[in-house]
């Protein structure tokens, strides 16, 4: 796991210079470990239930192995390739909209100088993150009617109100912003954080150099918040693939299936959730697998570009 | 299972012997618990013990003595949840303790948790006495599996000889008879006869069409003009609204054309799939051309129950389609509340040719989904029996419907009436939880729905009329019952029929709002095809065909 | 020296304001919405759609019917101590982690990252995590609640991400003063890293406090549920959409009855986080070190 010095170490003295070195690193970081095998590793033998036929009653120990039948099953339904797809591209597009978002709002916030306006508007735009996904599809889907405030606003733009999620066309943008709308404002909480924590004699010494607002953003700020920007964009691309149901079924409807219906979804009205374990779960691992690979490649990507990764 | 029987057997040959050492109901409290406790004992056969049973040997009459305590699983509905906690705290629960003399300990998951608590349970292996759930729909491979998984006991020979009511009742019942039994004839529930059949239907607006002199509509022909009418001289844009979903599955326009459930129908004996019947392209041909002339809303796929509501109250549709309670009564009041002349009337399932009647309608077959089992941890089984068996006669059929005499019902000219401690609580209850405080028939539960309960409890005379309308006679032999499919057939079939409900789903949508033309009808019907839908029929049709000689 | 303010800038600043007003405004909107629905008559709710200005048939209806239920005060007590613990634990083990992970030449470092890593991506799913909790006797239990949740993979990676990003010569200069690992870690990591450490204390904080789920599965006895369980009990309990809602009940009540929820589960929140705000605004003079 190291790479060959000019002069070779072996394992053994290597090892001694270590614990000697952190002997109370590791004994501070044993706690963490014991909690991730009692909490994550001790139940994910549940994990293997996606190559089972299971049944809560009869157990792990009962129940019949079937190797890949469930992900077979998955991979050959008809819509499997239009569920990738919407799932990929949902994501997608949020990451693409909805990451670089809470960013920029932070910046802008940094930006102002009335300190309670600032105070004032950060408070204010992290609330529709507390509202719960009912309220907000509830909203928006209200919104979306023929008579609902989004068709008030495109109609004094000069546009005819339609069923605004009757159009499949509209969906991904009906998605992806609605989910900023819920989000942006506790997004930025971690950049503005960070933000604070950019040394300031760095812009005295900027200023000085005779940047102006636009150069100072560009060689201090940015940098400063770098390294949290590129974990959580590899972060974020971990997650693409896992895409809940929730929000998806509170606004859709068989008339927009074809850019609304994701995975999740799809199993969802199967009612299979519920009722067949093994399916269920081996889609979720798939799903993981697509994220797995995802990271690893972002990771790779992030570290030869940048001088930040996840490991 | 052969043990079990002895066991019963011995158990209940042991309290004739007792009882009939007895005169009248006084208990000798030892003996029967040492008689309960004692071990296997052959016996006779069951014909003859049950025969002397029914001879009215054991004369048991509730309440049983003390000491029966049962552990009682179920969810807690709505109509309780809101203001007690546990059933124990409703006079239902208490009411109900007493007269059977048997100790319940309820447990209750969480509202809205249940089917995780439900498998939780089933995990963990720690399994009360009773479990109340919908068998059929919620357990994997449904009530045969139950049983084979070790989860509950059959109740053939319990039913035999605890629960003469439910007896009776079943043996004057022959078609429910054969909805709680699975294929192999075991009897896996008590289940909740519904009191009614019909509880969703058609309604439109009575005041406009006495303004516009208009007789209720009574074919699809009388529906266009009608609609027509309220389009051209009310200024609605959406004359008729529905959501989607309903419209297609539920609605009477579908049972007009024999479509109604968007799935599978019964015809003489034969299974078939409605969505790829000539009834269906029909149905979905009137549709669309009703959508495009304007007469259904426009906002047909996205439009919920809500929104429905709303219109309705408001006047910006005048007719649609609901549940009787839930929907048509609720937009009354609220259509009241607007506009003090509003009124909705039912309508009928409409003739599609004249002259020719309706077949089908929007019924059951005549028992609710949840239903009460006994589970192979259960001790004491006679408790557990005679308590399910209490509400389907008798006193227990008055305390489950009407709650308690003298205090939530009164007997009137002989019938019982509801006390304006429902209608008017005095602690400013609103009606469905003081109902749910002292019966259960207005939700469900272990026994027999009276339809005379229900009725009183509506307000208006259109919604208390409004299921004589919506009857037709004969529809419910063209439902497909509860069947019980064996896990590789349901796994098979669950696969099957999500990619054909999508694709249904999306393209009558399609056909109706005109996104794709009725041409493509056959396509259409190939493409199901080749999904298998054939295979799912077959599935169907040998489910039924087991269900037919259960 | 003054520093000219430039027209460029001047118009920025406007923009900005302005843009940032809309924000503000549409952001506002639906808690707006909310919290006038929540006084809203059920009959309004359920016959109007769109948006919401102002209380419609003003009644406070669905708050009395939230309050009612006598376990709101087992929920607040409940949830509280909850938090409270949780957060000493959270912050207790996360720091600890991230400060392990973010230390360069650690020989098992890797590897016990990609350990880490891994449980983001494999999940057991909720059979046998129950099933461990019964193990070990967290069910039924409101530490069940806590110790199973103690650390959180993200938050840890973003507070390791910080910790990575104190300059190396700092921590270097103590260690040649002769401090070992503990000590760098409170004098200097701590508290050279304090918004950070506020923003991971807000994520843990609100995601306790919004949490549901496990409370609603391992509880046996209701009155051990936290806030937000109670909340979901109380919401499902009334609505009676599903069921034969009949004659003189009042429709609609269970939207304004959601709505209700939502703010008595989000006011508190809305009370604390000002203080914890002040953490984001004071800039760090990372100048203790002179290169």
């Amino acid at each position: 796991m190291h790479r060959k010095k000019g002069y070779q170490e072996s394992f053994s003295k290597r090892l001694k210079t270590d614990l000697r070195r952190n002997w109370s690193l590791y004994l501070l970081v044993l706690p963490v470990l014991l909690f991730y095998i009692a909490f994550k590793y001790k139940p994910m033998y549940g994990a293997l239930i996606a190559f089972m036929d299971y049944t809560p009653t009869k157990g792990m120990a009962n129940s019949e192995w079937v190797g890949l039948k469930h992900f077979s099953r998955f991979f050959s339904s008809p819509y499997f390739w239009r569920l990738l797809k919407n799932t990929f591209l949902l994501s997608f597009y949020n990451l693409l909209f909805g990451f670089p978002a809470p960013i920029i709002l932070a910046l802008l916030l940094n930006e102002v100088k009335n300190a309670k306006f600032k105070k004032f508007t950060q408070t204010v735009t992290y609330l529709p993150h507390f509202l719960s996904l009912v309220v907000i599809c509830g909203m928006v889907t209200d919104f979306s009617l023929i008579n609902g405030l989004f068709n008030s606003v495109i109609e004094f733009f000069g546009g005819t109100r339609t069923p605004l999620l009757q159009n499949p066309d509209y969906y991904r943008t009906i998605y992806v912003l609605s989910g900023i709308w819920k989000e942006v404002g506790w997004g930025s909480i971690i950049y503005l954080a960070a933000l604070s924590g950019i040394d300031t004699q760095l812009y005295e010494a900027a200023k000085i150099d005779g940047a102006g607002k636009w150069k100072q953003m560009i060689h201090v700020t940015l940098p400063g918040i770098t390294p949290q920007i590129v974990i959580l964009l590899i972060m974020k691309i971990g997650n693409l693939m896992s895409m809940g149901y929730e929000k998806t079924i509170l606004l859709y409807n068989p008339s927009i299936y074809e850019t609304a219906d994701i995975i999740s979804s799809y199993v969802y009205r199967s009612g299979l959730m519920n009722q067949e374990w093994g399916y269920s779960t081996a889609i979720g691992l798939f799903n993981s697998l697509v994220n797995c690979t995802l990271v690893v490649a972002a990771n790779y990507i992030s570290r030869k570009t940048t001088e930040n990764s996840l490991w | 299972m052969k043990k079990r029987m002895t066991k019963l057997l011995s158990l209940f040959t042991a309290t004739m012997m007792v009882t009939s050492a007895l005169t009248g109901c006084g208990s000798k409290e030892e003996e029967t618990q040492t008689a309960q406790t004692s071990a296997n004992e052959s016996s006779a056969s069951v014909e003859s013990t049950s025969e002397a049973a029914s001879e009215g040997v054991e004369e048991f009459s509730y309440p049983m003595e003390s000491g029966h305590t049962v552990v009682y699983w179920m969810e807690l509905n709505s109509a309780a949840s809101a203001n007690f906690l546990s059933m124990d705290e409703t006079e239902f629960g208490k009411a109900l303790q007493e007269q059977t003399g048997i100790e319940i300990e309820y447990q209750h998951p969480a509202s809205g948790q249940a089917k995780e608590q439900f498998n939780l349970m089933l995990a963990d292996g720690n399994l009360p006495d009773i479990i109340e759930w919908k068998w059929l729909t919620d357990y994997t491979g449904g009530p045969a599996k139950a049983i084979e998984d070790g989860v509950v006991i059959p109740l053939n020979d319990i039913i035999e000889e605890y629960c003469p009511n439910l007896k009776a009742y079943l043996e004057e019942h022959p078609d429910i008879d054969k909805e709680i039994k699975t294929d192999d004839g075991q009897y896996y529930m008590f289940p909740t006869i519904n009191g009614t059949r019909e509880s969703f239907g058609g309604y439109i607006r009575e005041d406009w069409l006495k303004e516009l002199n208009l007789e209720i509509p009574a074919s699809m022909d009388d529906w266009y003009h009608v609609l027509t009418v309220f389009k051209n001289e009310k200024g609605t844009e959406a004359p008729l609204s529905i959501a989607w979903s309903a419209l297609i599955t539920n609605s009477p326009w579908a049972y007009a054309y024999g479509v109604g459930g968007k799935s599978f129908v019964v015809e003489e004996d034969t299974v078939v799939y409605a969505p790829i019947s000539d009834g269906y392209k029909e149905f979905l041909t009137t549709l669309n051309k009703w959508y495009e002339e304007g007469l259904l809303d426009p906002e047909l796929a996205t439009i919920k129950n809500t929104q429905v509501t709303a219109k309705i109250a408001t006047g910006l549709s005048g007719a649609s389609a609901g549940y009787l309670a839930s929907a048509m009564q609720v937009q009354i009041t609220a259509g009241i509340a607007e506009a003090p002349e509003f009124s909705l009337v039912a309508t009928p399932v409409p003739e599609v040719t004249e002259g020719v009647a309706p077949e089908y309608a929007n019924t059951t077959r005549g028992i609710g989904a949840i239903g009460a089992a006994i589970t192979t941890q259960c001790e004491d089984i006679e408790a557990a029996a005679r308590l399910l068996d209490y509400c389907y006669a008798g006193d227990g059929l008055m305390l489950f419907n009407y709650g308690i005499e003298g205090v939530s019902y009164e007997m009137v000219d002989g019938n019982p009436v509801y006390t304006d401690e429902i209608f008017n609580n005095p602690d400013g209850l609103e009606q469905s939880a003081a109902l749910g405080k002292y019966q259960r028939a207005s939700y469900n539960g272990p026994g027999i729905q009276l339809a005379d309960r229900y009725k009183q409890t509506l307000l208006y005379e259109n919604t208390q009329n409004a299921r004589e309308t919506w009857q037709v006679e004969g529809a419910v032999d063209h439902v497909l019952p509860a069947l019980t499919l064996t896990t590789e057939e349901s796994s098979e079939y669950a696969t099957i029929m999500n990619e054909i409900t999508t694709y249904v789903d999306e393209w009558t949508l399609k056909f109706v709002m005109g996104t794709e033309s009725l041409d493509n009808w056959d396509t259409y019907v190939q493409t199901i095809q080749q999904f298998g839908i054939t295979r799912a029929t077959e599935i169907q049709q040998a489910a039924y065909d087991r269900y037919l000689v259960r | 020296m003054k520093i000219k303010v430039s027209r460029g800038e001047k118009i920025f600043q406007v923009f900005n304001y302005c843009f940032l007003s809309l924000v503000a405004l549409i952001c506002i909107y639906p808690i707006w919405h909310v919290a006038m629905g929540s006084v809203s008559s059920g009959t309004r709710l359920a016959t109007e759609t769109g948006v919401i200005l102002w209380p419609m048939d003003f009644t406070t209806i669905a708050y009395e019917k939230v309050f009612k239920n006598p376990l709101i005060l087992t929920g607040y007590k409940n949830t509280i101590f909850v938090i409270i613990v949780s957060l000493m634990l959270n912050m207790i083990l996360t720091i600890l982690a991230a400060y392990f992970f973010s230390r360069p030449k650690v020989m098992f470092k890797k590897p016990l990252m990609l350990m880490v890593l891994f449980t983001m991506y494999v999940d057991g799913g909720i059979i046998p995590f129950y099933l461990t909790l019964k193990d070990f006797h967290l069910t039924d239990n409101l530490w069940g609640l806590i110790i199973p949740f103690m650390i959180s993979t993200y938050n840890m990676i973003i507070l390791r991400t910080s910790f990575e990003a104190i300059p190396a010569s700092l921590t270097e200069a103590a260690r040649i003063d002769g401090a070992g690992h503990i000590t760098i870690l409170l004098k200097i990591i701590i508290p050279l890293s304090k918004a950070t450490l506020a923003v991971i204390a807000l994520y843990y904080g609100v995601s306790t406090w919004n949490s549901w789920f496990w409370g609603s599965t391992i509880m046996r006895d209701k009155a051990k549920l936290p806030l937000q369980s109670v909340l979901r009990e109380i919401l499902i309990s009334n609505d009676t959409t599903g069921m034969e809602a009949t004659g003189a009940d009042a429709i609609g009540i269970e939207i304004s009855i959601k709505y209700a929820t939502i703010m008595v589960a989000t006011v508190p929140i809305l009370l604390i986080y000002p203080f914890i705000q002040k953490y984001f605004t004071k800039g760090v003079m990372i100048g203790a070190v002179k290169e």
